[in-house]
């Protein structure tokens, strides 16, 4: 103790004089070292939160339902080309030997396809050829193998991103999955003594300084990897002093805290790559998709050495911007490597000369805009906007990309068509322009396969198929057909004469849409030809209450009243719901929830959230069956039988719909695979002057013959609960023998067949009698 | 002369062949309803390529189901019905699938839909029939 005391002394009398100075550099830089030490606490705090929770904001993507293909399927070889095109599936002329390449021939496609996550695993990718033959695939074989393919699945489409205000695309990738070639490359060229250094390295910040006091500019960084990942990760990009030091103490904590595994994982997926369009390449993982079309662990030497090189300037050597400037950075990234012995003088002689070879991309327009919305909507009851920016989330849906092309264009085709023949139906500002819509949905599933909720989503964004309540006009008259099937028969006669009903505002005489006889006609007849006045004496005879409660029970969601002009569809519905309330015939009298979402995905494949098709049974199957029996009949002879002379010769249903002043024409038309609602309109309610056969029907007609694929040309099983009798269509009821002139068949739902014989012709036989002996007399 | 027997002969006669002739000669009386083409009749679902399409499908569904994953079998027989919507199999299936989940109402759905489409196929039929009991049971037993 005494020792101590003495040196104590000893050190107070020696720098009694030097105090001064002492206190003027020491005290500044103990402050200084404490100021340094909690500032690093704080940045180490920082790095340590950020790390530790999620690293990036990584958008959702959101992905159309796989494609099925199989031998005998009917499909357009162009339409299958556009859709490996959207696949990323880049043609070569000679035969595919990289995953991504195709090449087309007069007769088939040699695919090799890429690695695929499926719902049941992953598919490796192999080369498999479709051979195709009068737009049917004759067979599809592995090429590799030889072995034929009963069925072959193609990866879903990717349809959208949900993005935070950043727009960037990353795919996250392990360092366990980089290639060693690309880890050496981007050493080599980046920092070549990344393993020696503990962050900074002081000879490159010393050159760096150098070279930054003879331009009289900050010219040069020096950085090293880390540096680069603090600048990157933590700090803006502004040349200053103080940002240097920030990146040099973040570097080091970085060191300090982190193995060089780890920094080197960070790193390459932080970094950016260039540019798609608005949206920027981050990460390794994307940027090999995007580049090479191929996921990183597939990355040759080459190419990494392109991907490596684009780090000092994304947009200067990016093979889509300068695919000269791209070369040379490549071969001087090669050369680093052979100068930092990786690559022999031989190797490097070899690689130097081969070319650049991409994957090429294309920016698409957005797609199925509406459905993506209304998707959107739908996801929201799960997730909030933030997690849909940043989880990273896959998510699939049951939209089939052809189906909604060919439906965009027959709908963008029809209202040309319309404003061509009718010059007043042209408006002059976009948001006023004629509008339509389109929902395809597959009945049995639910399954949305489109959904076109305007003319142009830029214009307008509102969806008249998820939005909209338009008046159904006859659309409607199906659901007041049913309500009267326990009462009457598809034979049945209703009164087509002039009558007149009271109304609260007074008596209301329906007329039919053309001039018909007053004569009775049957249901079949009423509904098939659209009879108004047919239609309003059966529903008043059937109880617009019990039509009431069979249309709430189909889940319309608009309010209805009891008015007789409700026989004729005088309610609005949304058109979406209108849809769904046909697939119930379509469907043998299952009610489908419409899908839009199947899954989604988090990270590693783990499904987050899962939908089935959810199916409720509203009416019989017999009953679906007459009601389908009848809109077929809509098709051969009634509204519908335009269909024909525009090339459907398929069996089908459907109705027409006109409203008042022919302010809305719909279509629903379906097979037993598919139903399609199509509606034409304007959104202020103008007269389009047409009406649901000549407007909407052949966008329905176009759209149809553009998807075979989908349409098996089958009609429906006939249920049990139905039975076929013969009738007399005079009465409606069974025939006479010798005495009904024209006997048809019919379908009855079992409990409910005529037992009675025709009344009309009855006396027939007495007349005839009679008129023989007159005959023999004279 | 014309006796009464003959005469009753030829009465009988005459009368004959005036209902004969009522019946051969008949005047066309206007209709109310149209004359329509017949109804087509019922086409047959052929064993096409879809049909076959969905075969194997049902086929990879049936072996998920028999490693008990019933929602990867959903997604594949979901797929099956839209490509053969009148596979009475598909629906079985999809009913067996609703039972691993718990789901009885829907199976019960499902196994209505399959009641349609597997009639003509014996073994099929009594397939059906007995997850009807089976879905009936749980139905009326829904904690056992």
């Amino acid at each position: 103790m005494g020792l101590f005391l003495f040196y104590c002394r000893k050190m107070t009398l020696n720098t009694t004089k030097f105090k001064p100075v002492i206190l003027m550099f020491l005290l500044p830089s103990i402050a200084g070292l404490i100021f340094l030490i909690i500032y690093s606490l704080s940045l180490s705090i920082l790095i340590e939160t950020r790390f530790s929770g999620r690293r990036w904001q990584i958008p959702s993507t959101v992905f159309s339902d796989t494609t099925l293909l199989y031998p005998g399927q009917r499909l357009y070889p162009e339409f299958l080309h556009e859709k490996l095109a959207r696949l990323n599936y880049r043609d070569v002329i000679s035969t595919p030997t990289q995953k991504g390449e195709m090449k087309s021939t007069f007769n088939g496609f040699d695919i090799f396809l890429y690695n695929a996550q499926f719902q049941t695993g992953m598919r490796e990718g192999f080369p498999v050829r479709i051979h195709h033959q009068n737009n049917i695939i004759e067979s599809i074989v592995r090429l590799d193998t030889g072995e034929p393919i009963p069925i072959l699945e193609l990866e879903p489409e990717e349809l959208a991103l949900f993005f935070g205000p950043e727009r960037e695309r990353r795919q996250l990738v392990s360092i366990q999955h980089v290639p060693d070639h690309f880890i050496r490359a981007v050493i080599a060229i980046e920092d070549s003594h990344f393993y020696e250094h503990y962050g900074i390295s002081p000879l490159g910040i010393l050159r760096a300084i150098y070279m930054n006091l003879r331009y009289g500019k900050i010219k040069q960084g020096g950085s090293t990897i880390t540096q680069q990942l603090a600048k990157n990760y933590f700090l803006t990009s502004e040349k200053t002093i103080s940002r240097k030091l920030k990146e040099i103490l973040i570097a080091v904590i970085l060191e300090m805290k982190y193995e060089k595994e780890d920094i080197l994982e960070i790193y390459f997926n932080e970094i950016y790559f260039g540019q798609k369009g608005s949206e920027s390449i981050n990460g390794v993982g994307e940027a090999s998709f995007f580049y090479f079309g191929k996921s990183v662990d597939e990355l040759t030497l080459l190419e990494s050495a392109v991907i490596a090189g684009l780090i000092k300037g994304p947009n200067i050597y990016s093979p889509y911007v300068d695919p000269e400037a791209c070369k040379a950075r490549r071969n001087t990234v090669l050369k680093a490597m052979q100068k930092e012995e990786q690559l022999s003088e031989e190797a490097l002689r070899s690689l130097l000369a081969a070319p650049v070879r991409t994957a090429g991309f294309r920016i698409d327009p957005r797609k199925a805009p509406y459905f993506i919305d209304y998707l959107y909507k739908q996801l929201h009851t799960f997730y909030s906007k933030e997690d849909l920016s940043s989880l990273g989330l896959s998510i699939y849906t049951t939209l089939d990309t052809q189906v909604q092309q060919a439906a965009e264009k027959a709908l963008e085709k029809g209202l040309r068509r319309l404003e061509n023949a009718r010059p007043e139906l042209n408006r002059s500002q976009p948001e006023k322009r004629l509008q339509g819509a389109i929902i395809v949905i597959q009945p049995k599933t639910g399954y949305i396969l489109a959904m076109v909720g305007g003319r142009d989503y830029n214009h307008s964004q509102f969806n008249r198929i998820s939005q909209a309540r338009r008046q159904t006009g006859s659309a409607f008259k199906p659901f007041v057909f049913l309500s009267a099937l326990d009462q009457f028969t598809p034979a049945s006669m209703f009164s087509n004469a002039p009558k007149s009903y009271p109304t609260d505002e007074g008596e209301w005489i329906p007329q039919n849409f053309k001039p018909t006889p007053d004569t009775p006609v049957s249901m079949r007849t009423a509904l098939a030809h659209s009879h108004n006045r047919a239609t309003v004496d059966l529903a008043m005879q059937t109880g617009l209450d019990r039509i009431i409660r069979i249309a709430r029970s189909f889940h319309f969601s608009t309010p209805i009243s009891p008015y007789p002009s409700l026989a004729l569809g005088a309610f609005e519905a949304i058109p979406l719901e209108l849809a769904r309330a046909y697939s119930v015939f379509a469907a043998d009298g299952v009610q489908p929830y419409p899908l839009s979402l199947k899954n989604v995905t988090g990270r590693n494949n783990i499904i987050l959230n899962r939908r089935h098709m959810q199916i409720e049974r509203l009416i019989s199957p017999a009953k679906a069956f007459i009601i389908s029996s009848m809109l077929q009949s809509a098709i051969i002879e009634g509204t519908g039988r335009s269909l024909a002379r525009l090339g459907v010769s398929f069996p089908a249903a459907g109705k027409t719909g006109t409203t008042n002043k022919y302010r809305d024409a719909w279509f629903v038309g379906y097979t037993p695979d598919i139903l399609a609602l199509v509606w034409v309109g304007f959104d202020n309610g103008d007269s389009i002057y047409s009406t649901g056969s000549s407007a909407a029907l052949p966008i329905w007609a176009d759209l149809m013959k553009a998807i075979p694929q989908h349409i098996s040309e089958t009609w429906f099983q006939v249920p049990p609960g139905i039975v076929k009798r013969k009738i007399c269509p005079a009465s409606g009821l069974l025939p006479l023998k010798l005495s009904c002139p024209v006997v048809e068949e019919e379908f009855f739902l079992e409990k409910n067949i005529p037992d009675t014989r025709c009344d009309i012709h009855r006396l027939r036989i007495f007349r005839n009698i009679i008129q023989g002996i007159k005959d023999v007399v004279r | 002369m014309l006796s009464v027997k003959n005469a009753a002969r030829l009465s009988l006669i005459f009368l004959l062949a005036t209902l004969l002739s009522g019946c051969s000669a008949r005047h066309p009386i206007p209709l109310p309803d149209e004359s329509r083409p017949p109804i087509p009749e019922q086409v047959h679902p052929p064993a096409d390529a879809r049909a076959q399409a969905a075969s194997e499908l049902i086929r990879q569904a049936r072996q998920l189901l028999e490693a008990w994953q019933p929602d990867h079998a959903i997604n594949l027989l979901e797929r099956a019905v839209n490509l053969n919507p009148s596979s009475g199999q598909s629906y079985y299936y999809l009913a067996q699938a609703w039972l691993m989940k718990g789901d009885v109402r829907q199976a019960m759905e499902f196994n209505s839909l399959a009641e349609i489409y597997v009639i003509d196929d014996s073994f099929w039929e009594s397939q059906v029939a007995e997850q009807k009991t089976q879905i009936d049971h749980l139905a009326a037993n829904p904690y056992e």
